[in-house]
């Protein structure tokens, strides 16, 4: 074989000869690496095509360098909509669907998969897809639970997989530039950083109603507690199983992988983690929803560090650092500071620069190419992810948690280490 | 770690030891058994009394004693062997007056002293226990119980039983050490002596150890050795858990119903008791029957004051304690019994009951340390209520070990003046009694022990009532303190994190009452779609509760769940309640649901994290008697539990023709790492779908063995699974396991992949290169860097850079000037992290090529890192190279800022190329300072041209606003010897400075020149910093003829109005009217109308009017009058402060229940600026804080300023005390900018304003 034509899935080519976890490809596909033809593409599967999956997926047809060629959903009509708008971007009608995302990451030809799962779908896929040699663009937040989410980070690692998180505002410029000013100490010695997230809502008891024929029920539950079907929101099981612990942790974990990552790349925290954890949460006293609108928790990391992390209400949405010479705050809205002339401050060549990545979905398939780390890789998602379930922890046990980040288990407290992982329904494994 | 190690050691070898006590014999035949240096120590054959001398020993020849040399001063002598538990013999001489010591374990002393016919023996006399040394004061010396000293010279023996310390698998000590018992000359001395610590002068008196050698003081007089026998002793059994607790009540004049339930509750809590209670009689009743089996307990806790125990209880319990027993003597226990003189002992203290000076002395601590104090006066007393503070005097006995010094305790009576024996006491805590709380003025004591004959006794003075036990500090002393007194031990190490600080109490708000009966019942009947408020308050209960109603829970829950009309709904809500709480008593309910095909997933919910054994084994067991999907989930949890011991039964499940049970067994195994599941793994042939989670199995296994430990096991694995036979993507993760277990060694094998075909091998090798340590390594790499292709360079470069190790340097400065620009690149941007100053010459050079190598040259000098990299560059700028490499590098110097390069730049600005010379202008003017200047404006007079004197000028103009009004002296001077449009230049720069000499010469050369000069004067003044020149460009915009110098002045002079000045709008008013008279153009007119709008007043709005009838002007005038209109009507007021500025406007708004706060405690330097709109007389200003009612300002300082730039002294001052703060100025205050500083500070409350009142005149 000679260098030109190696193909993307080339390195895969001796599985063949296993068969393949999921179906390894007998046939080795034509992508090439690197040339401009047609062929040369990186060739992506997307599993889960509901709205945030839909956005991801328009994003990746309209970069060039991509080809999908096929979707998945447990929901008939997400699946035949995702399949349309592959189709029509590429006027033909090529695309597969499935209903099983098993039969997707075998089908032998993908270089890379898309998820926007509910979190507790997280952890199985990625994990397979990791372990068929897949490159993976996942949802924040990373998993459901820290056992997973560090399942999901062996796995990537294993098998040197190039990963990014959806956590796009790394990738927007005066994000990064509020952390640049921080790392290089404009406003000194940062000891206390304030992140503020969304606050949430409460929703009545709902009655049972019949399963609708376009969604396999069963299979959206996977390996989460069996219920009875009902109207979750405006959109049946869709979107608003955010409430629902059972599912994720609310806004705190919704929005965990934005602002308190944003926190911790300010702070050079992306390899570690709080040692203590104490807060609490108003658990809505009655209906359908469990997650905590309202919650404040304060995190002590190893080197003094204070975070404290709270709904909206109580703290500014985004992420502010308090330090000795004034404070920097940033949210989607902007960047602001105690005094404007911080924000005018040059970063001069031989000060910390950080990551730079103007393009979020760009800086992926730049990094399937070149197989370096993305600007939100798995082990970072993993650590911004922790915190927030870390605080849901503290606060569901009512306890202060204190946290070994570099063996990651709860010290000293086993009942609230069982609160780490979740056993699955079966037949789902781990 | 040792010290671990010889815990477990001794506690394997108990059986071996207690049945192979061997006594041990020091030979003093030599000094062999000693460690050296020895000193003057001497073998002889005996010692004598020098009969010239009898001060001194005289040795006889022979063997078998030792002496310390002639003049009885020398080094101490110390074994090579080490002991813990032993008993001693030893038999020692000394001659007059002379002073040694035994010091079992190098640390705790028997002193030996010629005390001969000493009446009353003290803690240093022969026999006493020597007392500890700390802050330059004595404690804790226990003096012997009777004088049993022979005459000098005589031989006199010790024999001691001594217990070393104990420490748990942390280090920290749970026993302290022990004299069981001493006898001198055969007469009991001490009996059940605790050390805290080691005694003064020992050889480690800092620390503790299990083990440690005999030291023999022989730098204090003569003194003689001999028979010294060592005899290790088994270890003591160890207590049998649970401890039987046995609480004593029945009369008190305390709440003693309400107390020992509580009591009881707080020793259950630790797991490590179980209570019984015994009740007296009551008061004035027969007390004859009362006669508790103390002998059956660990422990006796007396909640008791009141009749006289029957003689033979009290008896049976003096029986009891001398025999090793324990007592807790809880607060107006000691009230008991003031006649009884073994419990006025046992006790150490007593109060009321007519205690008085005959009971015994007070204790206090005084200076530093405990003292007894026999004035006279009556024994117990205590103020009202209130919280106070207790004094930790000693954390290292291991009831206080690691309780801070200083901790607050719950509002209780504090009792001072006790009295009593106060014989055998460790005093451990004690508290201020306040003068103003009807307290003693004395530190009282509170915590303390009493070692009396065999028994322990732990006395807290703390507890009044119920109220009281919710202390923190209560409670943890409590528990630690009955264990100790049951043991002579303290397991409980930990201090919890709701411990009081020293100016906090803390109270234990965890419910621990007992669950009513019918407890849960709600459960039964929930179904998905009901209300569950009843099932949140079970878990908001879980949440706040502790001990054992938290077991009761549980019990109630399983018992809803067990219920058979229980619903599918409230057995699936107790699971996952269980998950986090679930403990041995719910596994039996939960191991049968297993089997439930509907319940079995719910069931590993609650069993597959808990930490219970039993949970693990019901899983195991559930292998056998479920199929199925049900099985394959018992597989999975069993997996994620780490039971190994359910490999073999897992391991035959992977050739399962259930392809997902299959995959479940290989899962499950792959998070084992035990012999039989790495066998399996790599034994059994499995489906060829399942291949490669076969191999990703063996993988994870050898992951976790290679974590453990197994390093050469895991990377013989790692190494055959890199066998070009197995899939690419199986290789690299093997290769990774690989370079983890070899590490640098691993080095070669990384190289060889370096070379690989395959893509994802090579660029997975550039990641091993980056990560692996060693500087071996990286010259391993470097090596062999010219040797690849030059894409595979480019990844190794990387690579190296990310390593950051310098040994690279010189083999990717090679690759800086290959031929392929990618490589070259590269290897030009890795010099800035790996480079040093030895590589700034080739650099310069690359920069002039341009292209992308040029520029990363740039980018990578200004990057380049070390101290001598300016040096270096500042000599590249004064050397030959070519000039626009030195121009280059001169870039380089201003972007890395290298002050230190001043010199260099200095002479580049004489540099022979026009090119340098202007990098080097803009470099000083970027860098240079206050030695610059004057260089810089010689510079400028010496030459002509004018794009010289344009760069020189800049220059100037840069460095200026770094400088002082006074430095402009050199520039003023430099205008006489200036040409005309040198001056020009220099006149432009004297705003820069400001300051009334520089003023002044502008003035000057205004009045005295004309043309291009004058017009610079001009220009001058309009850009001065501050007012100066206002009436001097009026006086030009109304007097010059030049068109153009007159707008100058005339604009300028309308800015320099409008510059912050704290004046008042109607004065800046007045000073724009001016304006008017001298404009000769509509525009300077509307410029001045545009200004106005500013200095909202009746004078500006008069002026504006004015100009209404103006055709010219009308427009802007009409916007103008608006605008002041608006502001004077409305009075609109805006506010800023310095936290939470957004959110200013709650205050504001009238509204009460919207609020402006700084979100965090009360700091000092927090400020609320009021803008009032325009200028007004204020009277007084309110805060209402009323609806966060602790969130005033504790203290203020009030500003005002008519432009919210210059604030000066505070025009009001004061504190808030109350949820409405008045701020009421002397008179009123004509302002427009009012800023509120608070002053005070919290620990806990936010400065907020709900909502802000002004009140004007």
């Amino acid at each position: 074989m000679s260098k030109a034509n190696i193909s993307r899935r080339g390195f895969l080519k001796g599985a063949a000869a296993f068969g393949g976890i999921c179906g390894f490809p007998a046939v080795v596909p034509s992508s090439v690496f690197g040339q401009g033809a047609p062929s040369n593409k990186i060739v992506m599967g997307a599993i889960g095509t509901g709205s945030m999956g839909m956005g991801d997926l328009n994003g990746f047809l309209n970069k060039d360098e991509v080809r999908v060629v096929a979707v998945c959903d447990v929901d008939r009509r997400h699946r035949e909509n995702a399949k349309n708008a592959v189709n029509g971007k590429y006027r033909n009608s090529d695309c597969g669907s499935y209903l099983d995302f098993r039969e997707l990451i075998g089908r032998g030809d993908l270089d890379a998969v898309i998820t926007a799962l509910p979190d507790h779908w997280h952890a199985v896929p990625s994990v397979m897809a990791a372990k068929a040699g897949l490159d993976i663009h996942g949802q924040k937040p990373l998993a459901r639970s820290i056992r997973e989410g560090r399942a999901i980070c062996d796995a990537v690692h294993r098998y040197g997989r190039v990963w990014q998180t959806g956590s796009w505002q790394r990738s927007v410029a005066h994000f990064r530039r509020a952390c640049e000013l921080v790392r290089n100490g404009r406003i000194g010695h940062v000891a206390y950083v304030e992140v503020g997230l969304p606050t949430g809502g409460t929703r009545g008891p709902q009655p049972e109603i019949p399963v609708p024929d376009w969604l396999d029920w069963d299979f959206w539950l996977g390996p989460a507690p069996w219920r009875p079907y009902c109207n979750f929101g405006g959109n049946g099981c869709h979107w608003d199983w955010r409430w629902i612990m059972d599912y994720s942790g609310g806004q705190l974990t919704d929005w965990a992988g934005h602002h308190i990552d944003i926190a911790h790349w300010g702070m050079d925290l992306d390899d570690t983690g709080p040692v203590e954890i104490e807060g609490k949460g108003d658990f809505p006293k009655n209906g359908l929803y469990d997650a905590p609108p309202t919650y404040r928790f304060r995190c002590k990391y190893a080197n003094g560090l204070e975070m404290v992390v709270a709904n909206n209400q109580q703290v500014p949405q985004g992420a502010k650092w308090f330090g000795e010479k004034g404070w920097i705050h940033v949210s989607r809205g902007g960047l602001s500071a105690s005094d404007e002339k911080i924000l005018r401050e040059v970063i001069g060549p031989d000060e910390v620069q950080l990551y730079n990545s103007r393009d979020h979905l760009q800086n992926f398939i730049e990094c399937v190419k070149s197989r370096k780390l993305t600007i939100t890789p798995v082990e970072t998602a993993h650590r911004s992810i922790s915190v927030g379930l870390l605080g849901e922890i503290a606060m569901l046990t009512g306890r202060k948690i204190r946290w070994n980040p570099e063996t990651e288990e709860i010290v000293g407290d086993p009942a609230a280490s069982a609160l780490l992982g979740r056993a699955y329904r079966e037949p789902w494994t781990l | 770690m040792k010290r671990l190690i010889s815990i477990i050691l001794a506690a394997g070898l108990t059986a071996t030891l207690a049945s192979d006590v061997s006594a041990e014999k020091i030979s003093l035949d030599d000094l062999s058994a000693w460690r050296g240096p020895t000193g003057a120590w001497m073998i002889a054959g005996d010692a004598v009394l020098n009969p010239q001398n009898e001060r001194q020993l005289s040795p006889k020849a022979g063997k078998g004693v030792m002496i310390n040399g002639p003049s009885g001063s020398t080094s101490n002598i110390i074994t090579k062997e080490a002991w813990g538990d032993v008993s001693l013999h030893i038999e020692f001489v000394v001659p007059q007056g002379s002073n040694s010591g035994v010091y079992l374990m190098g640390r705790y002393e028997i002193q030996v002293f010629d005390s001969w016919g000493v009446a009353e023996p003290q803690h240093s006399d022969c026999g006493g226990i020597y007392q500890r040394w700390r802050n330059d004061r004595g404690f804790e010396g226990r003096a012997p119980r009777v004088n049993a000293s022979k005459a000098p010279g005589e031989w006199q023996s010790f024999e001691a039983v001594f217990r070393a310390p104990k420490f748990d698998a942390t280090g920290r000590k749970i026993a302290n050490a022990r004299f069981v018992e001493v006898k001198h000359n055969g007469v009991l001395v001490h009996e059940n002596v605790e050390m805290t610590g080691p005694t003064r002068a020992a050889t480690w008196e800092n620390d503790e150890k299990a083990t440690g050698p005999l030291m023999l003081q022989g730098d204090h007089g003569p003194v003689a050795y001999r028979n010294i026998v060592i005899t290790p002793l088994a270890p003591e059994p160890k207590p049998k858990y649970p401890l039987k607790a046995l609480i004593v009540d029945g009369q008190n004049n305390h709440n003693w119903k309400g107390t020992t339930p509580v009591l009881k509750q707080l020793l259950e809590e630790t797991g490590l008791f179980t209570v019984d209670v015994a009740t007296t009689p009551g008061q004035g009743q027969r007390m004859d029957g009362f006669a508790p089996e103390f002998a059956r307990y660990d422990v006796v806790v007396s909640n008791y004051t009141g009749d006289e125990w029957p003689a033979a209880t009290k008896a049976a319990f003096e029986k009891y304690m001398d025999g090793g027993g324990g007592l807790v003597v809880y607060h107006a226990a000691n009230n008991a019994f003031p006649n009884w003189a073994a419990w006025n002992e046992m006790i150490g203290l007593g109060g009321w009951g007519g205690r008085n000076e005959k009971s015994g002395p007070m204790v206090r601590w005084r200076n530093g340390q405990m003292v007894l104090d026999h004035s006279p006066g009556r024994g117990g007393s205590h103020g009202p209520q209130h919280a106070f503070q207790l004094v930790t005097r000693n954390n290292e006995h291991p009831i206080t070990q690691g309780l801070p010094e200083k901790w607050m305790h719950a509002s209780d009576e504090l009792y001072s003046t006790l009295r009593g024996p106060a014989k055998y006491m460790t005093l451990l805590a004690t508290a201020y009694a306040a003068p103003d709380k009807g307290g003693t003025s004395e530190h009282e004591p509170m915590l303390f022990t009493v070692n009396r004959n065999g028994g322990r006794v732990f006395h807290t003075a703390l507890g009044h009532d119920t109220a009281q036990l919710k202390s923190v500090g209560f409670i943890v002393t409590f528990q630690r303190g009955t264990e100790w007194a049951a043991t002579g031990m303290v397991t409980q190490t930990e201090v919890p994190d709701d411990f009081p600080t020293a100016d906090e109490v803390r109270l234990r708000t965890k419910n621990t009452a007992n669950v009513p009966a019918g407890y849960g019942k709600e459960i039964v009947t929930w179904e998905f779609d009901k209300d569950r408020q009843a099932l949140w308050a079970i878990e908001e209960d879980i949440r706040t509760s502790a001990g054992g109603r938290l077991l009761q829970i549980e019990a109630a829950m399983v018992k809803a769940m067990t219920d058979p009309s229980c619903t599918y709904a409230g057995r699936q809500w107790v699971c996952r309640m269980l998950r986090g709480m679930g403990t041995a008593q719910s596994v039996p309910a939960l191991a049968a649901m297993l089997k439930d095909a509907k319940l079995s997933h719910m069931a590993r919910f609650a069993l597959q994290d808990m930490p219970a054994a039993e949970a693990g084994a019901a899983l195991i067991a559930a292998l056998d008697e479920v199929e199925g999907d049900l099985k394959i989930g018992v597989i999975g949890s069993l997996g994620l539990r780490g039971e190994e011991s359910a490999a073999a039964k897992i391991a035959p499940l992977m050739q399962s023709e259930n392809r997902m049970m299959a995959e479940a067994a290989i899962r499950a195994l792959s998070h084992f790492s035990n012999r039989e599941a790495g066998m399996a793994l790599v034994q059994t042939q499995v489906a060829p779908e399942l291949e490669a989670l076969r191999l990703d199995a063996i993988l994870m296994c050898t992951d976790t063995m290679l974590a453990r430990g197994r390093t050469e096991f895991a990377a013989g694995i790692y190494e055959r699974m890199t066998g070009a036979e197995y899939p690419v993507f199986i290789r690299l993760a093997a290769y990774g396991g690989l370079v983890r277990a070899r590490k640098e060694q691993a080095a070669g094998t990384v190289v060889e992949l370096l070379k690989e075909e395959n893509e994802h091998l090579r660029l997975a090798a550039a990641k091993f290169v980056a990560e692996m340590p060693g500087e071996a390594a990286t010259k391993a790499f470097a090596e062999q860097l010219s040797s690849l292709p030059a894409a595979t360079q480019v990844v190794l470069i990387g690579a190296l850079e990310s390593r950051g190790d310098k040994a690279a340097a010189d083999a990717v400065a090679r690759a800086a000037s290959s031929g392929d620009e990618a490589v070259a690149v590269t290897a030009v941007r890795a010099l800035s992290t790996i480079g040093d100053a030895s590589n700034v010459g080739m650099l310069a050079e690359m920069s002039v090529r341009g292209g992308a190598t040029g520029r990363a040259a740039v980018d990578s000098m200004q990057r380049l890192g070390g101290d001598d990299v300016n040096a270096a560059l500042a000599a590249i700028v004064g050397g030959q190279s070519d000039a626009a490499v030195r121009a280059n590098v001169i870039d380089v110097l201003v972007a890395r800022r290298a002050g230190e390069a001043m010199g260099a730049l200095t002479g580049a600005a004489a540099d022979g190329d026009g090119k340098v010379r202007q990098a080097a202008y803009k470099a000083l003017g970027s860098l240079g300072g206050r030695d610059e200047l004057p260089k810089l404006v010689e510079m400028l007079l010496a030459t002509r041209d004018g794009s010289e004197r344009g760069g020189i000028e800049r220059a100037i103009n840069a460095i200026a606003p770094r400088l002082d009004a006074a430095d402009a002296g050199v520039v003023i001077k430099a205008l006489n010897r200036a040409d005309a449009d040198a001056k020009a230049r220099l006149l432009g720069v004297l705003p820069r400075f400001g300051g009334d000499e520089a003023l002044n010469a502008v003035r000057f050369h205004v009045r005295r020149s004309d043309g291009e000069v004058k017009k610079a004067g001009i220009r001058a003044m309009a850009d001065w910093p501050d007012a100066g020149p206002l009436q001097d460009l009026l006086i030009v915009a109304t007097n010059q003829s030049d068109e153009s110098m007159h707008v100058i002045a005339l604009r300028g002079y309308i800015k320099l109005c409008t510059q912050p000045a704290n004046r008042a709008s109607s004065a800046t008013t007045e000073l724009l009217a001016k304006a008017f008279p001298a404009a000769r153009r509509v525009d300077e007119k509307k410029a001045v109308l545009a200004a106005l709008v500013r200095y909202p007043c009746a004078e500006s709005l008069k002026l504006a009017e004015s100009c209404v009838g103006d055709a010219a002007l009308r427009q802007e005038a009409e916007i103008a009058v608006a605008k002041i209109k608006e502001a004077l009507i409305n009075k609109s007021l805006s506010a800023t402060a310095s936290r939470e500025p957004n959110t200013t406007g709650n205050a504001l708004d009238g509204n009460t229940g919207t609020r402006w706060t700084t979100g965090r405690p009360m700091k000092p330097g927090d400020w609320f600026t009021l803008d009032l709109g325009s200028e007004a007389a204020v009277k007084k200003i309110i805060l209402d804080t009323r609806n966060s009612g602790n969130d005033y300002p504790r203290g203020y300082e009030v500003y005002v300023s008519f432009d919210g730039g210059e604030w000066g002294k505070p025009v009001l001052v004061g504190e808030g005390d109350n949820p409405i703060t008045e701020l009421v100025f002397e008179k009123p205050v004509h302002t427009r900018f009012i800023k509120m500083v608070q002053t005070g500070s919290s620990d806990s409350w936010h400065w907020s304003i709900h909502t802000l009142k002004v009140e004007f005149e």
